[in-house]
């Protein structure tokens, strides 16, 4: 069911009682993280707080830490699965889902109150309660009709029994075809702050940076994104100079880490730009240093970092940036963004945040978590986890432009029909990366593939199993994902055994053996 | 020389002053041994000196050399009485094992008594109006808030709070639960706090 | 400090607020941590104080959970804790450093009835003594030849120094007291109420005791 009052529905039911917190590993994650914990600070509400990976962690997490605990709310994850059946919880416990990943499994919209939906999102079609439930008792009944009329009926009723199950599979099967993202939670949270009159600028920011990471990754379209900011829009006008801080929304750069770097290395790694430079084949370097010739930058400042270039360069790179963008047929590299000023600090952009939340999580190894949280902190202006996600974060994108580079360079991108795909060689870092960054080569893998673009999908062998993340086509206006449910049936079709651990259903795993048989699978059944 | 063995017992029990380290037996021994020594060739020569007065002098420094010997035994000993107190309030009255193989025998002797006279002292704090003692041992900082926010560094288990809520500590969970319930184990080591 | 004024506690003798008490009871705890030698008890206010916890404690059961009175009075309850637990064990610190010249005076003090430690102080200093002795003896002493094995009290003892100074304020106007110098010279000076001084301890001592001026 849906919650239709945050705060009364929601929040007030917490107080006073223990909550289990579930957060997924992702950005959005981290910052409803951030705000639901400030928020529980202040009312002292005890929590636990268990960071969950995909459905068996779920599981587990769940089972160490359900004793006596009534309340159980989960950021970013359960809200496509059904909970009830997998957790198999006791019959009091209420699990609140925040969840940007849809389309949310129907058990857990039409549960009766064990499963509470805390935002609902006007953008999904979820077909109604009696299209796809049906009070089955008396169809069990097998009696033998005896007589004329009774054998009419019977059938009459077997047939429209059948008519009303393909009308429900056609239906279930339009539902869940796509996955796609929904409001991000964070944004919900940010909302809940407000109601509880307790917003500030952490908040805001946490906000902020969750909205960026959508439009970094482009899994919200562009009007979605604008609806998304504009709910933000309110909250950043009503800001109070607080701790010298404060966020505001400003036209930058779209070159992820562009302040901590060098504007040539920032050019030269951006997943915006890079792929329609080209710069894997040999024309690639000399057309970057026409950009930075038609931008009126010189090549030595360029490559000094960004804080010792001039200030004038420095002043005039926006507009620089559109029209050397315009000549040389590059997407838009400027957007409005948000940027937190604060007092005798460098202003911090919340794109570079996103890379360097999702560097601690899926590129440091252990402990990434609590890193990724304190880095999403706006009060201490040197922050030792910030620094260290920056670094990592560099040295994640340089990889992965390498990682893109030598693909397209090697031909190593098979184009199968609808989709392309390309697998990572065995033994090299790149194969114990998360999904996330493995999604951002594969899109810059499909960009620079130019003719095209479609869909990209890309295998990262790890042992005995192989990790596969599918990417949907760079289009602006549906960023929604066929992936998850292409996987789901091909893995049927093929009898490979997937593992569907993941929420985001575009991820899977499955054993390596496998791979060639469900490839053809999956590519008869895209055809 | 004289007394120069025990300069080192000293030296080190100075070396670590915020930690404890192992009980010297050998020294010990050897530093006794060497009382014995002198004390022996003193009561020779103080027989003799009735004789003859130009011993007296080495009687007097064997004497005080004797007296140092006792001097520095005991400071070295009481140092150790110290230390080992100060462990008593960090740990509790059970010692992790390696730092009871730091402690002589005697030693482990002396913490079990004096933990239990601490012990019965703290128990008999407000027997007057009815409480069963107040630990002494808890809050031993000013208290900033009544909740704080842990990382579990280890496998713990489960842990009962006052109001009968159970915790799971498992490693590198965070938990935001009352700062009373913290105390002991983030002394123990096995929650760290989060700023 | 907020206290809860509603909360009275009425003795046989007279009647206290539990704000007085803890008034009294956070002053001593003042001036136990800053002197170096160790100062009457103060059992009754220290009782007096868990008793009103406890009743604390009562009643914030009664509220319900979410109530912000139940944070601020558990705050509260959680501070007094942690000012009585300190006190004592500032006095514990005191009679185990000071264990021998402490004991040799409170036998005199006993006896005219003026002790400055509780029956289960004074127990535990004994029980203390006792238990360094054995040790030093069990230990080392047995296994000294002939006349060491003596264990000189007096040579063990830890005498709190009192010539250190001490910041002070006075409580009322005190006159006649008398300041030893070191060449003899003795200087007497008057405490105006309200003023603050730098002194040596050993000439306020008594002052301290007897509540005239509180250490800062």
């Amino acid at each position: 069911m849906f919650i239709e009052d945050l705060r009364n529905d929601f929040y007030n039911l917490l107080l006073g009682n223990r909550v289990l917190l579930l957060v997924h590993y992702d950005v959005d994650a981290i910052c409803t993280c951030k705000i639901l914990q400030g928020l529980f600070k202040s009312d002292n509400i005890s929590y636990t707080l268990v960071p969950v990976g995909g459905i068996s962690e779920l599981k587990t997490a769940y089972e160490e830490n359900n004793e006596e605990v009534k309340y159980v709310v989960l950021v970013n994850c359960g809200g496509t699965i059904d909970l009830v059946d997998i957790l198999q919880p006791e019959e009091d416990v209420v699990f609140f889902v925040l969840d940007s990943h849809k389309p949310t499994d129907v058990c857990n919209v039409y549960s009766d109150g064990q499963v509470r939906l805390v935002y609902r999102d006007e953008e999904e079609n979820i077909p109604n309660f009696d299209d796809i439930f049906r009070d089955d008792d008396e169809e069990n009944e097998e009696e033998m009709p005896s007589g004329r009329e009774d054998l009419e009926a019977f059938v009459e009723r077997r047939r429209q029994r059948r008519e009303w199950e393909t009308k429900r599979n056609d239906l279930m099967f339009n539902y869940t075809q796509f996955s796609y993202y929904g409001k991000p939670s964070a944004c919900t949270a940010v909302e809940l702050a407000w109601l509880l009159c307790r917003s500030g600028v952490e908040y805001t920011w946490a906000g902020c940076i969750a909205v960026s990471a959508y439009a970094a990754t482009h899994t919200r379209s562009p009007a979605q994104a604008l609806l998304d900011a504009h709910a933000l829009h309110r909250h950043l006008a009503a800001q109070l100079p607080s701790h010298g801080a404060s966020v505001s929304m400003e036209k930058d750069a779209f070159l992820p880490l562009y302040r901590t770097w060098s504007l040539e290395n920032a050019l030269k790694y951006s997943p915006v730009v890079a792929p329609h430079l080209r710069l894997h084949s040999l024309a690639g370097a000399d057309r970057l240093r026409q950009l930075l010739a038609d931008m009126g930058i010189p090549l030595q400042q360029a490559r000094q970092a960004y804080r010792s270039m001039d200030v004038e360069l420095r002043r005039s790179l926006l507009d620089a940036l559109d029209a050397a963008a315009d000549k040389h047929h590059l997407p838009r590299l400027t957007h409005a963004t948000y940027l937190l000023r604060r007092d005798h600090c460098a202003p911090l952009a919340a794109l570079d945040i996103v890379y360097c939340v999702m560097a601690l999580l899926e590129l440091e190894g252990p402990g990434g978590f609590q890193l990724a949280l304190a880095s999403v902190d706006t009060s201490s202006a040197e922050c030792e986890a910030r620094q260290r996600g920056l670094g990592a974060a560099r040295r994640g994108l340089a990889a992965a432009a390498a990682l893109a580079g030598a693909t397209l360079a090697a031909r190593a991108l098979h184009h199968a029909g609808p989709f392309a795909h390309f697998t990572i060689s065995e033994g090299a870092a790149e194969c114990e990366w998360g999904p996330w960054w493995l999604a951002v080569c594969a899109r810059w893998a499909g960009a620079g593939a130019g003719r095209g673009a479609g869909a990209v999908l890309v295998a990262a062998p790890r042992g005995r199993t192989v990790l596969l993340c599918g990417v949907p086509p760079p289009q602006r206006t549906d960023t929604r994902n066929l992936f998850g449910a292409a996987f789901e049936q091909a893995a049927a079709k093929c009898g490979a055994s997937v593992s569907l651990d993941h929420f985001d259903s575009a991820v899977v795993t499955l054993p390596a053996a496998q791979r060639p048989q469900f490839l053809d699978a999956l590519t008869a059944l895209l055809a | 020389m004289f007394a120069e063995k025990v300069i080192e017992l000293i030296k080190e029990v100075d070396r670590n002053p915020d930690t404890i380290d192992q009980y010297n037996d050998e020294k010990i021994r050897q530093i006794i041994e060497e009382m014995h020594l002198l004390f022996k060739l003193n009561m020779n020569d103080a027989n003799a000196t009735t004789e003859n007065r130009s011993l007296w002098t080495t009687v007097q420094v064997r004497h005080s050399a004797l007296e140092r010997n006792k001097r520095c035994i005991l400071a070295y000993l009481y140092n150790r009485m110290k230390k080992i107190k100060t462990l008593r309030w960090e740990f509790g009255a059970v010692l992790p094992p390696d730092i009871r193989e730091l402690l002589s025998d005697d030693e482990y002797q002396w913490f079990s008594k004096y933990s239990g006279n601490l012990a019965l002292y703290m128990r008999s704090l407000g027997q007057d109006i009815g409480y069963s003692g107040i630990d002494l041992t808890e809050n031993l900082k000013p208290p900033k808030s009544l909740f704080i926010e842990v990382l579990c560094v280890v496998d713990y288990g489960k842990l009962e709070l006052e109001d009968g809520d159970v915790v799971m500590l498992k490693k590198n969970s965070r938990h935001y639960l009352p700062t009373s319930e913290c105390q002991t184990l983030i002394r123990q080591g096995i929650l760290k706090q989060i700023m | 400090m907020e206290s809860t004024e509603e909360l009275q506690f009425s003795d046989d003798e007279e009647e206290v607020t539990a704000e007085t008490v803890l008034k009294t009871l956070q002053c001593a705890w003042q001036n136990e941590r800053l002197s170096p030698e160790i100062l009457p008890h103060q059992n009754d206010m220290v009782e007096c104080m868990l008793g009103q916890i406890q009743h604390m404690e009562r009643n914030i059961n009664k509220l319900s959970k979410t109530d912000l009175r139940t944070s601020i009075h558990k705050m509260e309850i959680s501070r007094i804790k942690f000012i009585i637990c300190n006190y004592l064990k500032t006095r514990l610190n005191k009679i185990e450093k000071y264990c021998i010249p402490i004991l040799n005076q409170e036998r005199q003090r006993i006896e005219t009835d003026t002790n400055y430690l509780t029956p289960s102080e004074y127990k535990y200093a004994q029980e203390y003594v006792l238990n360094m002795e054995n040790h030093m003896k069990n230990v080392v002493l047995n296994k000294m030849p002939g006349n060491m094995q003596v264990f000189e009290m007096n040579k063990m003892a830890e005498h709190p120094n009192l010539q250190t100074h001490v910041f002070l304020k006075a409580n009322e106007t005190i006159n006649g007291v008398v300041l030893e110098d070191l060449t003899g010279e003795d200087e007497e000076i008057d405490l105006e109420e309200g003023s603050q001084h730098i002194l040596q301890y050993k000439p306020i001592a008594d002052l301290l005791k007897n509540g005239k001026v509180t250490l800062l």
